[in-house]
């Protein structure tokens, strides 16, 4: 036995907590705690008395959920804190006030900020931190609070599995066995059509169609430099730059094209309205702050990631990490979990967390060094950042720990397997959703190539289809997936703001991430069905 | 269905029980192998799940 068998109902079962959580959320307008909090009493359930779990399975997965919980809410505690003593100083209000003036045209604000900017950011750290500096910088500039979130949340998908410096991309390898030089060139390839079409998405976001057709020319442009430099650099052998790279090209790219004609002007000039939604319970010292001055915790963080990338520095603090080992075990059903050392790990130079710590006292000192620090900043910003962060600390643990229970016990390997056994000669089309059901499960690009990157390519095996793109789509898939992830999306809404409210930012981005997706699968199924041998 | 005053202390008791859980389930089900705290540690994690779905 390898796990529950599938039938038509354990495949029902292995759904329901995935039904309840997205029927509470969207259906019956929960907060996202009180959907996971659900979902996850759901799920322990079915692991009990439905999957083969016992007490000890069942208390591993769960532990391992927290494990993972504490991995993502460390990045969001700190990245919300980290605001907070920025806003506190007034430098927030500075950075708005210079985003609005690099471009006026709220388009240009968000292909800049939401596809360009959060590329880039998730190219050197990921982890949902591009969401969280880039949401609440799209608030500044006076987009509406859901609308800012979705932008971020949608514009960075087509940097994830290259981001965090290619840890995705360097697991689907590692998973299926296919090497770099085959996998990467051809994912970089079926990378290009969603990533000119999220370009588009933000801007429909942003301004419905009017939008979509004056930026169809600078998103084709900058669409393609993003594409073409991503398939270069890991033809070249240097995936871990793949998203960063072409990132802070196309930042480059759209503040200097917004200024030309490529991007259409409209014929009524939008009045920028900075900080609209943010401005109660700011108290910004004396005088106006500097721009460089406010972004110095951005600047920072953004060296310092950089910097822990270089060689040796990254050697000599190996050493400096936190995780916990967990065993392996087989459930009553036959389920076999392997044993994983350093789980979740927590490395002082290579996580966001100690760095965004790192930029905070920096930017504590920048700020006291010019008059724009008053005693007691750092204090208040805590008890705010608890205050902002209690919503999302209790959904993402939730939610985490009812997605590792169902992956502990083989309810997500069961549901995966449904999908690609009822999908048969469409399987190409439906493959990217699988991926995008892991990533949304785990959270995590990454975590979905580990669990479900060597089910799809046997899969594929199975069918006679290209098994090189089928890994390539399986990332594609989990890249723009990741996006619906309940971690992510709870980063967007605490960071701007709508805590509680995670089902109005759930229900812009859910259709873009879905249409991105089918895009990639039918790009991957075109291919498989026209030219069969580039894709095996 | 939760009266209003017990909402907020009961969203940081979420949290505590969170926060408890954790540990409990790493040294139940891993440190000590005991099925009696593994067997609390799950209860915990439970009653965690119900109050955040009736406090949030």
């Amino acid at each position: 036995m390898s796990g529950p068998s599938l039938t038509f109902t354990s495949w029902l079962l292995s759904a329901l907590p995935l039904v309840v959580l997205m029927v509470t959320m969207l259906w019956r307008k929960w907060s996202a705690p009180k959907s996971g909090g659900l979902a996850f009493l759901v799920a322990l359930a079915l692991a009990i008395f439905g999957f083969g779990g016992d007490a000890t399975t069942t208390a591993i997965a769960g532990a391992k959920g927290l494990s993972l919980s504490f991995f993502v809410l460390s990045i969001v505690w700190t990245s919300v804190y980290l605001f907070n003593i920025v806003d506190k100083a007034g430098g927030i209000e500075s950075i708005g006030r210079a985003m609005a003036r690099l471009s006026e045209d709220k388009l240009a604000q968000a292909l800049l900020l939401g596809w360009a900017l959060s590329g880039f950011i998730q190219g050197i750290t990921g982890f949902g931190v591009p969401v969280a500096v880039t949401a609440p910088l799209l608030v500044m500039v006076g987009f509406p609070l859901a609308r800012a979130a979705a932008i971020a949340l949608v514009g960075h998908g087509w940097a994830v599995t290259f981001g965090s410096l290619g840890s995705s991309y360097y697991s689907i390898q590692l998973v299926t066995g296919i090497p770099g030089e085959t996998i990467g060139p051809h994912m970089a390839l079926l990378f290009a059509v969603p990533t000119i079409a999220s370009g588009l998405a933000v801007a429909h976001i942003q301004g419905g169609m009017g939008s979509v057709r004056r930026s169809v020319p600078i998103v084709l442009v900058v669409g393609t430099v993003i594409s073409g430099g991503m398939w270069l650099l890991v033809s070249l052998g240097a995936p871990q730059i793949a998203s960063a790279v072409p990132g802070l090209i196309a930042v480059g790219a759209i503040g200097f094209l917004a200024r030309t004609p490529l991007l259409r002007r409209e014929s009524v000039p939008q009045p920028v309205t900075v900080g609209a939604s943010q401005d109660q319970g700011r108290q910004a010292i004396g005088k106006p702050m500097n721009f460089h001055l406010a972004f110095i915790p951005y600047y920072s963080l953004i060296l310092l990631s950089i910097i822990s990338q270089i060689g040796p520095i990254k050697n000599a603090a190996k050493g400096l990490a936190w995780g916990l080992d967990y065993p392996g075990f087989t459930t009553g059903d036959g389920f076999v979990v392997a044993a994983v050392n350093n789980y979740a790990v927590i490395r002082l130079l290579n996580h966001p967390a100690p760095l965004i710590l790192a930029s905070v006292a920096l930017a504590a000192t920048a700020y006291a060094l010019t008059g724009h620090w008053r005693p007691g900043t750092g204090m208040q910003a805590l008890r705010l950042t608890y205050n902002q962060s209690l919503s999302t600390t209790v959904g993402v643990s939730t939610m985490v720990m009812m997605a590792l229970v169902m992956a502990g016990v083989g309810m997500t390997t069961l549901l995966a397997n449904g999908i690609a056994q009822a999908s048969g000669p469409l399987f190409p089309l439906v493959s990217p959703f699988i991926g995008t059901l892991g990533a949304f499960m785990t959270g995590s690009n990454t975590n979905s190539n580990v669990m479900l990157g060597l089910l799809q390519v046997e899969t594929a095996r199975a069918l006679g289809i290209g098994t090189v793109t089928i890994a390539s789509i399986q990332s594609v898939g989990a890249s723009f997936g990741s996006s619906l992830a309940p971690a992510k999306v709870l980063v967007g809404a605490a960071l701007v703001g709508l805590s509680g409210r995670e089902n109005e930012i759930l229900k812009l981005v859910i259709p873009y991430v879905l249409l991105l997706v089918l895009l990639a699968g039918l790009e991957a199924l075109l291919l498989v069905t026209l030219i069969p041998s580039w894709t095996r | 269905m939760v009266p209003a005053k017990l909402i907020k202390p009961l969203r940081h008791a979420t949290v505590v029980a969170l926060a408890a859980t954790f540990p409990l389930l790493y040294v139940g089900a891993v440190s000590l192998e005991s099925a009696v705290v593994t067997v609390i540690a799950l209860v915990v994690a439970g009653i965690a799940g119900l109050l955040a779905a009736l406090a949030f």
